[in-house]
């Protein structure tokens, strides 16, 4: 990874489930208890996909969640990246032969960092999203260095 | 006051009769280091009398409904209910399994939600996944599967209305693996 | 007075954390007048899954039907299992269970009064909670190696063996956990805001909580004495004579309202420290498991025939697995899983009738559901066509808060 840059602004991340086990969510929340606080990086979790330059998604999608997830993914502005949080919407996890599942997310919505794990630590969780935090910031230099 | 097992099988058979083809009365003992004896009483019966044993177990004490399961047997669908008898007295609860067979060609059960509104759930799930009709019941809208699920495919059926089709293998090792016999 | 319609959205734990469910509500003025509910949103068809894989499959499935009561469906199938095969744990594996079983009741009801103080509006409560939840969490990741999904139970006993080490962890847990619960008593129970906030909402009575079939503390705060560990006991519960707890036995009276829930699962916590002490000082010796070997326990499963009914109290109610084996494969031919928020939800639809709508987050959270034992999906659109999203909604409960902190005259 190169030259870690000072981050120039706050990332507001919103998180969508989809048929999930509630492992990871409840993991990703605890990213905000004071233990592992995330909330001192300038993380913070907001409520409309409008408003959000991350999107944390969870679960394998079923068959009537896969609209809703392109939705959400194409209310949101540019620059923006996708993290999945979980072996579940990595590769279908556990759930590898069920009649209501339509599969991992990146069959679905373009997808930027992985985070394995069942559920994956609180400090694999905030990795990840800097490493989308620093991909954005990538992002936004060359759309000001384009124009 | 709380009854045993053996006087609950004996009041179902007196008020059954010939209904009741198969009972069986199970016993485990559970525990680590002081054993406790648990009962159970497993019975078989034929379906028209199905209200008329519901009925005869709500008069011993308000009962707590388990489950309500069924299962493909080729011929016929045999559907479970199980009861919880005498909750609330320590160590003496006591669960009345009820087996019915149904023909496939007349897949109809009376509704119990007049004597229990909580086993609108279980009933409405039985409807969708193994397509058996309540008659009776109010609601009657899709519980769990999706709106737009397609018609005559009910998940837990082994013959030509199951779902062995619609699934997704999202590993492409699994088909392999098991040399595309799914 | 106009009619407006309002479809709710229920269930987040954070402002930002959409859950799915749909609870549609018609509303005049303050007052709902009428309720229906749908899931079925976040349906995986598990118990069709596991009847196709072998046992020990299809018990790594059931540990991620919850992330939250991870390791009660394991328990209520490793029960029911060696009931229908005939199979029965050794002593010590016995009382392993039970401990991780109590430890995981601990965190799951400090989780849910963060979410119910949340959903008041004591924020800094929620964050206080949560930091108590990561002692008990080290204990877990001490003994099994992870924060969720433990992965230590088997057809026969336990995968893991406690040692010398752990138990000192345990006893230091243990006392932490007294002062812990001590301050909690006072800040939840004692406080008059949050007595007045939450006395009179969400009233179940005995007779709807029987006729909903409601479990676990749900049915309890209502008056029920109902808890599987005291009707059918099992592993070490047989030793000890547990109660199910119930309001009229601590404060001598019982309304079924929220105040009365909090109220029980806090004794829960007690209770659960004191069983974890007792199986400490009285662990037995001897062997972890019945079959060590999994070649020759799936060859057992493949030739017995049985059916067996598991239960297990879990942390939200009573959690059922059916099995019926019937010879010819290694897992199970017929296979149904109830979980405690099946039938906890049917519940919604009678408490929220005659409530107000800045209620409505403590009603939802008042039985802690369980999202993904079942699913469900909110929505929330008034007689417009807007949608009112959940942080209206959140805030309309703050707000509620705030009067009533005024009413009482309590400074800031």
């Amino acid at each position: 990874m190169g030259k870690l840059y000072s981050f120039k602004r706050s990332l507001w991340v919103f998180h969508a489930s989809g048929g999930s086990c509630n492992g990871c969510d409840i993991e990703i929340i605890a990213t905000l208890t004071p233990r592992y606080d995330a909330e001192r990086f300038g993380i913070k979790l907001v409520g409309s996909p409008r408003h959000a330059d991350v999107l944390l998604v969870t679960g394998a999608i079923p068959r009537d969640f896969a609209d809703k997830l392109r939705r959400i993914y194409d209310q949101m502005s540019d620059p923006k990246a996708v993290v999945v949080v979980g072996n579940c919407g990595t590769s279908g996890g556990l759930f590898y032969d069920s009649y209501n599942l339509v599969g991992p997310i990146d069959e679905i919505i373009p997808v930027d960092v992985y985070v394995p794990g069942c559920p994956p630590r609180p400090e694999a969780i905030i990795d990840g999203v800097v490493k989308a935090w620093l991909k954005i910031e990538k992002l936004e230099k060359q759309l000001e260095g384009g124009e | 006051m709380t009854l045993k097992a053996e006087e609950i099988l004996n009041i179902l058979k007196n008020s059954l009769g010939d209904a009741l083809i198969e009972q069986e009365i199970k016993t485990y003992s559970l525990g680590a280091l002081r054993k406790r004896e648990c009962s159970e009483v497993w019975i078989k019966i034929d379906r028209g009398a199905f209200r008329k044993a519901v009925e005869e177990i709500f008069k011993l004490d308000y009962p707590h409904l388990h489950f309500i399961t069924g299962e493909d047997v080729g011929e016929n669908l045999e559907v479970i209910y199980s009861f919880g008898l005498f909750h609330g007295q320590p160590g003496k609860e006591i669960s009345v399994v009820i087996k019915l067979a149904l023909p496939k060609s007349e897949l109809v059960l009376p509704t119990i939600t007049d004597l229990m509104m909580g086993a609108e759930t279980n009933e409405r799930e039985i409807r969708e996944m193994l397509g058996v009709e309540f008659e009776g019941l109010k609601k009657k809208r899709h519980l769990f599967l999706p709106d737009d699920w397609p018609e005559g495919k009910y998940p837990w059926r082994r013959d030509e209305f199951g779902v062995d089709d619609m699934i997704k293998h999202t590993h492409k090792s699994v088909k392999e693996i098991r040399g595309g016999k799914e | 007075m106009t009619k407006s319609q309002y479809y709710i959205p229920i269930g987040p734990i954070h402002p930002a954390l959409k859950e799915p469910i749909r609870v549609e509500a018609k509303v005049e003025g303050e007052k709902i007048v009428e309720v229906d509910v749908k899931r079925g949103f976040a349906h995986r068809g598990i118990e069709y899954m596991g009847m196709k894989r072998n046992a020990i499959q299809a018990l790594y499935l059931s540990e991620r039907i919850c992330g939250i009561c991870s390791i009660s469906h394991p328990y209520a199938f490793v029960v029911g299992s060696e009931k229908a095969l005939g199979i029965e744990a050794p002593p010590r594996a016995q009382y392993i269970r039970t401990i991780i079983a109590e430890l995981e009741r601990i965190h799951s009801h400090i989780l849910w009064l963060g979410v119910v103080a949340h959903e008041v509006g004591f924020d800094s409560l929620l964050f206080w909670t949560w930091k108590g939840r990561e002692k008990v969490l080290d204990v877990l990741e001490l003994i099994s190696g992870n924060r969720i999904n433990y992965s230590m139970y088997m057809i026969g006993g336990v995968r893991r063996d406690l040692k010398e080490s752990h138990i000192k962890a345990l006893k230091e847990m243990i006392d932490y956990y007294r002062i812990f619960n001590q301050e909690m008593k006072n800040l939840f129970l004692a406080d008059p805001v949050y007595k007045a906030r939450t006395r009179g909402v969400a009233q179940l009575s005995k007779e709807m909580a029987l006729k909903v079939n409601a479990v676990g503390p749900t049915a309890r705060a209502a008056g029920l004495r109902m808890d599987i560990r005291q009707d059918i006991p099992y592993d070490a519960y047989a030793d000890i004579e547990v109660r199910g707890i119930v309001p009229q036995d601590i404060v001598g009276e019982v309304y079924g309202d929220a105040y009365d829930a909090t109220l029980v699962r806090i004794y829960e916590i007690d209770q659960s420290v004191d069983i974890i002490e007792y199986c400490i000082d009285n662990l037995p010796e001897g062997k972890i498991m019945a079959i060590p070997n999994y070649v020759v326990l799936l060859s057992k499963i493949k030739r017995t025939k049985g059916e067996g009914i598991g239960a297990h109290e879990a942390p939200r109610g009573e959690v059922i697995h059916y099995f019926k084996y019937d010879g010819t494969r290694d897992g199970p031919a017929v296979w149904k899983v109830v979980a405690p928020s099946y039938n906890n939800i049917n519940s919604w639809a009678p408490l929220l009738l005659g409530a107000e709508v800045a209620d409505i987050p403590v009603v939802v959270a008042y039985i802690d559901p369980c999202m993904c034992c079942n699913d469900r999906i909110a929505v929330v659109r008034d007689s417009s066509g807007k949608i009112v999203d959940s942080t209206t909604l959140h805030r309309m409960a703050v707000e509620k808060t705030m009067r009533i902190k005024k009413e009482l005259g309590v400074k800031e």
